[in-house]
């Protein structure tokens, strides 16, 4: 397996959004951008051509753009799609984006693509198709990935080990990143009983090259306890900020993205949310410095 | 843990039956999914993962098939497109290539028996579909299409956009689906419409077709000279007019190229 270099990332350290194609004309408008850089889903610009590549021509022209994959099924037991790695790596190629990102989960199996993020069990079995899967990924593309902890819902009998150890395996192995979704981290926490503090503290941190926080909805599971969704379709709620404000305290500043993708507020209400991620990644920065000076 | 000799990966029953769980709901969950403490299945908890497929793939079928959902109402295309989900499902991550099947599939659908016309109102959906994601092409410049005037047209050969897409109905289709579109109530044409969808640009535009353009353009699609698609035309219709035909592929831009051999 080679490894790639981690990439000195063209994404700057700072609040970044989620690209919707609804928000162009408020975003191009802007005299002070609100957002320091934006995430766009590959497969929304696989096609031969159309509106969507010619916004994003734009939208790189003005911002530092990740691509963030949602198909590419990295944990299909039946294999990647070749054809689908293919157009990955021509998003890539024509966009040259700062950061490449994907989840550990599924999508594909067989002739179906299943459109949702599909939870593994951890075991060395999947350890090692996972392993292998972002080796054939990063060699197509040539680049280091970034790979997402996932919101998960159910777990499985056969896992035998921890998500932590399985995702710090995966890097330390396939030599790929991780992005660290702090919204996730708080849903799966909550659906599987477990302290998301304790997870960002064991979290292998020294390979984290991105965070994303999100909204996600509550519900209620069979037996009337919590059960939250990782809808991606509000704000971020305060005790996922008050972790996103813990992790930052140690890593210092990071690019972190906010997801919103469906029930697209205004663009005002996103801008907020970035901002809102800002004024932290200052506090943290103005925090380390003054311990720097003292 | 990386000095431990590779496990073959684990049986492909794992995802095979998540994913037969995940389109049957009256099966339970999967049985390597961990029940409670107490022994019982965790439904509501593998249902999430149902509800996320059946609805992101209805909300994909809503955004594309505006109209055929105007046309029935949100609960009726709720109801048909989850039957069609679950039928065929999307074959690719590509998703804006899923789509095409449907407009078939509502024509077999026998609840949908009542609204005759909802099949080719599909089809022109689904042609907006494609012609948003297709290859982008300048139209031809007036000097390329003023040469092809100095030629014998069974010589000339005609490149349409890539964009292109021609949809023919015995359904005013273009007149419903403006309808739905503007909110107005004028009264339909009680003849059938042929539509032409290219996107020139960035927007894609519907233009209605007169007698026999259909055939003609599809003819020129398919690689026929000019004169062996005017003369399919006339025989589809005996007021064909290549003149005017012309004249409406040019202003639409969706001529790209004039080849003569």
């Amino acid at each position: 397996m080679t490894n790639y270099p981690t990439l000195k990332s063209s994404i700057p350290a700072k609040a970044g959004v989620g690209f919707k194609p609804e928000h162009a004309r408020a975003i191009f408008a802007e005299d002070e951008p609100s957002a320091g850089w934006f995430e766009v889903h590959a497969e929304n610009y696989m096609g031969a051509g159309g509106p969507p590549h010619a916004m994003l021509t734009v939208l790189r022209e003005r911002f530092p753009v990740s691509v963030h994959g949602v198909g590419l099924s990295i944990g299909a037991e039946k294999g990647l799609d070749p054809e689908h790695l293919k157009r990955l790596a021509a998003v890539v190629e024509r966009y040259e984006p700062g950061l490449v990102s994907e989840h550990l989960a599924w999508s594909t199996h067989d002739t179906h693509y299943l459109n949702d993020l599909l939870p593994l069990p951890y075991t060395q079995a999947t350890l090692e198709l996972v392993v292998s899967h972002i080796g054939q990924v990063q060699d197509a593309l040539k680049r280091q990935i970034l790979l997402e902890n996932p919101s998960t819902y159910i777990r499985f009998e056969t896992s035998t080990m921890s998500e932590l150890d399985f995702l710090s395996e995966v890097a330390k192995r396939s030599g790929c990143g991780l992005l660290l979704d702090v919204n996730n981290v708080f849903v799966s926490a909550t659906n599987h009983g477990y302290s998301p503090e304790d997870y960002i503290d064991g979290f292998p941190l020294h390979a984290v090259g991105e965070i994303h926080l999100g909204g996600h909805a509550e519900d209620e599971d069979d037996l009337g306890a919590p059960l939250l969704i990782d809808s991606h379709d509000r704000e971020v709620v305060d005790p996922v900020w008050a972790l996103y404000e813990r992790l930052i305290g140690k890593t210092g500043r990071m690019p972190t993205l906010v997801e919103w993708d469906s029930d697209l507020p205004d663009w005002p209400v996103l801008a907020a949310e970035a901002k809102h991620a800002a004024a932290i990644l200052d506090r943290a920065a103005g925090k380390r410095n003054d311990v720097r000076a003292a | 843990m990386s000095a431990q000799p590779d496990a073959p990966p684990k049986s492909e029953e794992g995802q095979d039956s998540f994913t037969a769980a995940l389109f049957d709901a009256s099966q339970p969950p999967p049985a390597d999914v961990a029940r409670y403490a107490d022994g019982r299945l965790p439904v509501k908890r593998f249902s999430v993962y149902r509800n996320n497929v059946m609805v992101s793939l209805t909300e994909y079928l809503e955004r594309t098939f505006p109209s055929v959902k105007a046309l029935v109402g949100d609960e009726f295309f709720a109801g048909m497109a989850g039957v069609f989900i679950r039928q065929s499902p999307p074959s690719s991550p590509m998703l804006m290539e899923y789509g095409p099947e449907f407009p078939a599939f509502i024509e077999s659908f026998e609840p949908a028996g009542g609204v005759p016309y909802l099949a080719d109102v599909a089809r022109l959906e689904d042609a907006q579909r494609a012609a948003y994601h297709a290859a982008d092409a300048k139209p031809a410049t007036p000097e390329t299409l003023a040469r092809a005037a100095q030629h014998d047209a069974a010589a000339v050969f005609i490149d349409l956009h890539p964009s292109l897409e021609v949809v023919a109905s015995d359904w005013p289709i273009l007149s419903i689906l403006q309808a739905n579109t503007d909110g107005t109530s004028t009264p339909l044409p009680q003849h059938g419409e042929d539509v032409l969808v290219v996107r020139p640009a960035l927007d894609t535009r519907l233009h209605a077709m007169p007698a026999g353009a259909a055939t003609f353009v599809l003819a020129l699609k398919g690689g026929a000279s000019l004169q062996d698609a005017a003369g399919a035309a006339q025989n589809a219709s005996d007021a064909f007019d290549l003149s005017e035909t012309l004249a409406l592929l040019i202003a639409a831009g969706a001529i790209v190229d004039i080849r003569t051999v």
